[in-house]
């Protein structure tokens, strides 16, 4: 998968290629985890 | 007792003080200390929080010297090694007077609530990430990622670490089950507080833009929390390796009047409370400032479910106005940084005699402890020591 500009800060683009292809999970948990990590980037 | 049984006991002590099912012969301590315990163990704040390998020689350090139930810190606080991976950080840190302070962020607009009632996710990960996180501003910043990904993971694996050292080796809880299907303070007027709008900034908006607020926090708790739990293996039952299964954090109350409170905050402690009490878990609510004007909002919570902890609400205070729950806190600073360590222990007897007669409390520090002069080691040597072994 590519996005644009190799930019993850876009939506939905951005947000799936970090989603789908970065994290380092199995596929059950990306969605749960992709939410950690948002909270993480609001929070600190 | 081994390790094994001490653990369980704490686990024992500490969940029967909040439901008061089975009797207890002590009143639990749990730490409320944070950066004083790296500097007690000789170490700078710079120097622990950028080498995990100090850091836990401090957590160490502090495991050994006192004896407590629980820690509520344990090395998660200010993970400055992942955050600088994408930019500038915003702790003002001053190791020659020991000091962690944070800025008064605020990265989003009040004209941009329309946006983020629209779609928090969109908002959040494409607009306002970037502006915090700056190094997401660049293009390629797909490396960028993956740095803080990396470290991320670092992190994890040393809270992982630390987590079975306190279980195996201290046999210490966890503060919180850390699997809970919501945090302590990610629900939106908490996020907007913290994080997006910044304390004078949602001060503003509440009076001057009610209902984007109220709609702006209505769809972040759809998304962070109401989302989340709907998807959760939710279970009866409190855990097995944590003090609590909910502590929600709050900070955000503390510019609200009674009747926004009910507007802007209550709607989502209900549902909480509710989650606590449906499925038999163990809360601790925790409340930040003077909040005696929320009180009645917390009269009807069923019995036996929850602690409370108001900064600065004492515990006799809390124990006259609430039958429906414990009460946590009961050491002063004032009294810990200051006085000699006989006035501390006897002030503390005072305080587990006269508030804990009905074994409904759990000690707990009202102030985070941060600074070297918040509490002399002394003193918190004594008391510790004390609270561990006074029998009621």
């Amino acid at each position: 998968m590519d996005i644009t500009d190799n930019n993850v800060a876009t939506y939905p683009d951005g947000f799936n290629y970090v989603q789908n292809e970065l994290l380092p999970v199995p596929d059950e948990a990306k969605e749960s985890f992709m939410r950690t990590i948002m909270l993480f980037l609001v929070q600190y | 007792m081994d390790t094994k049984q001490i653990f369980e006991n704490r686990l024992y002590t500490i969940k029967n003080a909040v439901t008061g099912k089975n009797p207890i012969d002590r009143i639990p301590l749990l730490s409320n200390v944070w950066t004083w315990k790296y500097l007690d163990a000789g170490y700078t704040i710079s120097e622990s929080l950028y080498n995990y390998d100090i850091m836990e020689k401090g957590l160490r350090h502090y495991f050994d010297t006192y004896d407590f139930d629980v820690a509520q810190e344990c090395g998660w606080r200010n993970p400055v090694q992942v955050e600088e991976t994408l930019g500038p950080i915003p702790y003002v840190i001053n190791d020659e007077i020991s000091s962690i302070s944070i800025k008064d962020q605020c990265f989003m607009g009040h004209e941009d609530y329309d946006e983020l009632i629209k779609d928090p996710k969109k908002y959040i990960w494409e607009t306002f990430i970037p502006r915090k996180h700056t190094a997401l501003k660049n293009p390629n910043n797909v490396e960028n990622f993956k740095n803080f990904l990396n470290e991320y993971g670092k992190f994890g694996a040393f809270l992982g670490k630390i987590g079975g050292m306190m279980t195996e080796e201290y046999g210490s809880p966890q503060f919180i089950d850390f699997g809970m299907p919501f945090g302590c303070w990610d629900n939106g007027i908490e996020l907007l507080f913290c994080s997006l709008r910044g304390i004078k900034g949602l001060a503003m908006d509440i009076r001057r833009d009610p209902n984007k607020v109220e709609a702006a926090i209505e769809a972040i708790n759809n998304y962070f929390i109401y989302e989340k739990m709907a998807s959760s293996n939710l279970y009866k039952g409190s855990c097995s390796y944590a003090a609590f299964d909910a502590l929600p954090v709050m900070f955000a109350q503390s510019i609200l009047s009674a009747k926004q409170f009910e507007k802007f905050y209550w709607p989502f402690m209900q549902k909480i409370i509710s989650y606590v009490e449906d499925y038999d878990k163990i809360g601790v609510i925790y409340l930040e400032g003077e909040n005696k004007r929320f009180f009645d909002f917390f009269k009807d919570i069923k019995p036996g479910y929850f602690a409370i902890h108001s900064e600065l609400n004492e515990v006799a205070e809390l124990k006259k106005e609430f039958s429906n729950m414990a009460r946590m806190g009961g050491l002063k600073l004032d009294l810990l940084g200051y006085a000699t360590p006989e006035k501390c222990v006897e002030e503390t007897k005072r305080i587990i005699d006269e508030c804990g007669d009905d074994k409904k409390l759990l000690l707990m520090e009202y102030k985070m402890v941060s600074f070297p002069n918040d509490v002399k080691a002394e003193n918190y040597k004594a008391v510790t020591d004390f609270i561990a072994n006074y029998r009621i």
